[in-house]
Formats: C-alpha cells, sequence, structure tokens
C-alpha cells in the first residue's frame, strides 16, 4: 500500500484492472522512461567496459595456468600438450605410495616449480576434504581447453577451446584458472 | 481484513512462494536451458522473488528469496554453491529493492538490474575464491547476459504481478 496514489494515477491509461478486485500497485506499463533509460546506461557500460578491458581478437601465444591464486606454470599455446593438474583418479587410488610416486605433472611443468605448486594443491585440497580434485588442460592447434575435470558442474569442459587474448577458462570448484596471453606478455603483474 | 487474518495470509503465500522458487530452481537444475555463456542460468526463480517483492513486500520477499537460496543449495548443490547464490541473490534484491522503492522503473528494470547485480556479485565472489582478478574478463559478457536474462524475468514478472491482487 505504500504508493497506491502513484498507481492509481496511471492504472486508467494501463487498463489492467479488468476482473481483479485491486491488482498488485506500481505495475502499470511493461516498460518505463527510466528502465530504457538504464537499459541504454547498461549497454553502454558493458561497450566501455569490453574497450577498456581490451578483449580483442588477437591470438594468443603463452597459456598461464593458476591453482588457487598462485602460479602453476606458463605454456606456449603453439606447442600441443597436456597438463595434469592434482592427481587423476589412476594416482590417487595408491595413497600408500603417494609421498614416493611422482606426479605425471611433474613431466609438464618445470621440476622445481611444479612439485612446490603440487604440493600446495594437494594441502588445498586436503584442506578441503576432497583429496581426489584434478583438472586436465590441454593445448592443441592454438588452442587450450579444460580435457577433464573432477569438478560436479563440468562448466570448464563445456566451455571448449579459446584462442585470443585474455580469454579465460574458469574451474571454480578446483579453483584452477586458464587464460591466454598475447606476446608482449607483461601480464603477469596484473593476474594477482 | 483482520490483521491476523492477513498476517497468516501473506504467510501462507510466502510458504507457498518459496515452494514455488524451489520448483523452478528445480527445474532449471534439471533442464538447464543452453546458454552461449558457460555456467549462465535463467533464473526463473526470480521470477518469484519478484513477485514477492510486489505483492507481498520487502521483508516476506528477502525472507523468500534467502530460503529459496539455502534450500536449494541443500537440495541440490553444496556450501559452495550456497556461498555463489547469496553473494549473487543477496546484492540482486538489495538493488531491486532500491529501484522500486524509486518508483520509476517497472518489474523489467527492476528485474533487468537484478540480473545484472546478480552476475556481478557471483563474479565478485568467484574472483576473490579463485584469488584471481583476470576472472573480471567475463565482466561484459556478464553484464550482457544479466540484461537479457533480466529483461526476460522482468516481462514474467510483469505478466504475474499485473494478474495478483496484493495482500
Amino acid at each position: 500500500m505504500d504508493s497506491g496514489s502513484a498507481a492509481a494515477q496511471a492504472a486508467g491509461a494501463s487498463g489492467s484492472r479488468t476482473s481483479i478486485t485491486r491488482p498488485v500497485s506500481q505495475v502499470n506499463d511493461m516498460i518505463k522512461k527510466a528502465d530504457i533509460l538504464l537499459g541504454i546506461v547498461l549497454v553502454l557500460l558493458c561497450l566501455s567496459s569490453l574497450f577498456l578491458l581490451n578483449l580483442s581478437d588477437e591470438n594468443g601465444s603463452i597459456v598461464t595456468v593458476s591453482v588457487d591464486g598462485r602460479h602453476y606454470g606458463s605454456y606456449d599455446l603453439t606447442e600441443n600438450r597436456r597438463i595434469e593438474i592434482g592427481r587423476p583418479p589412476k594416482d590417487a587410488e595408491s595413497k600408500d605410495t603417494a609421498g614416493n610416486s611422482k606426479d605425471t605433472s611433474l613431466k609438464d611443468a618445470s621440476a622445481n616449480d611444479a612439485s612446490a605448486n603440487d604440493a600446495s594443491l594437494k594441502e588445498a585440497d586436503e584442506a578441503e576434504g576432497h583429496s581426489h580434485a584434478y583438472n586436465i588442460v590441454e593445448i592443441r592447434d592454438g588452442a587450450v581447453f579444460m580435457a577433464e575435470s573432477s569438478c560436479a558442474n563440468q562448466v570448464c569442459v563445456q566451455q571448449g577451446a579459446v584462442r585470443r587474448v585474455n580469454q579465460t577458462i574458469v574451474c571454480l570448484p578446483n579453483k584452477v584458472v586458464v587464460s591466454i596471453s598475447g606476446p608482449k606478455s607483461d601480464m603477469d603483474s596484473v593476474s594477482y | 481484513m483482520h490483521t491476523a487474518e492477513r498476517k497468516t495470509a501473506r504467510m501462507a503465500v510466502g510458504a507457498a512462494l518459496t515452494a514455488l522458487a524451489l520448483i523452478f530452481s528445480y527445474v532449471e537444475f534439471l533442464l538447464p536451458i543452453p546458454m552461449p555463456i558457460p555456467g549462465i542460468k535463467l533464473g526463473l526463480a526470480n521470477v518469484v522473488v519478484i513477485v514477492a517483492l510486489y505483492s507481498l513486500g520487502t521483508a516476506s520477499a528477502l525472507s523468500v528469496n534467502i530460503l529459496r537460496i539455502v534450500l536449494s543449495g541443500l537440495l541440490f548443490g553444496n556450501l559452495f554453491a550456497i556461498l555463489y547464490s547469496l553473494a549473487g541473490g543477496l546484492f540482486s534484491f538489495l538493488v531491486m529493492w532500491l529501484l522500486k522503492k524509486t518508483n520509476l522503473f517497472s518489474t523489467v528494470g527492476v528485474s533487468m538490474a537484478g540480473g545484472v547485480a546478480h552476475n556481478l556479485g557471483q563474479l565478485t565472489v568467484a574472483a576473490l575464491v579463485v584469488s584471481n582478478s583476470k576472472l573480471f574478463y567475463y565482466f561484459p559478457a556478464l553484464l550482457f547476459a544479466g540484461m537479457f536474462t533480466g529483461i526476460l524475468i522482468g516481462i514474467v514478472a510483469w505478466l504475474v504481478c499485473r494478474r495478483l491482487p496484493r495482500i
């Protein structure tokens, strides 16, 4: 009842009071002037943010993978490869040998980096109670896609391949972010 | 209507709307409508929230909103799903409530702003969770998607609201 008077003023024009005793107040025209104005403002905001974020058509050259906010590895987009993050199911089964068995992801990233990051990934996983979390990122023919993921929603896998600068693939449940940067890569400073 | 009677009626309608919102969430969970951007949903349950906002008022609509988020999260998702939904749902509710208060907008405008706010709230929480600001490259796409779905939901809410009596 807060603004019945405002509703009553415009009710005649809309003709919405047909058979029902008292319709919801404030529901008159489907689209008002302010709605259109707001729409225009939002479209402008959308276009200007597109411009500011520099989402170009340019193909990228470097794939950066980060896990839980930490840099996991950078890879050449022109080089076909599979990047395994976390433990795929076959490794996870042998828990007793997990300590001395090398993770397959070690082959892909530089040894020092990967072992440190891998340990932190495991810690994060165990803290969250899902120790089987894993993702497989695949680079093929100048594009990158999420080949496999242990997450429930599979949004990252369904997204398909990306190849342009500043495009990203995100697996929220596993906190994995795959992003593409251009050849003149000063993007690492921005990514945190 | 007597005050106590009116209160009971509002409570009953609020409960029915919450149940309806849960059904909408479930339908969307079972049959996701394909969207060009990964992870985007139409947000059918938001029709119920807008209808509640216009027919029951702010307090009841807020409780319908929170109840449907927590319940659908527990039923079809997990704690993280509830966190994301709450971030989107509450920010969206705040924006819709403020716009409705101005009396300048119809349900379409209110819903459009709500859709955008919902996506921005979720994007912000997602960026915080993965601690990676690169997620904001989704900003334009999510803004546009929020507008598009918000307008559709707003039209449906308008069609419903004009046929409903205010309780």
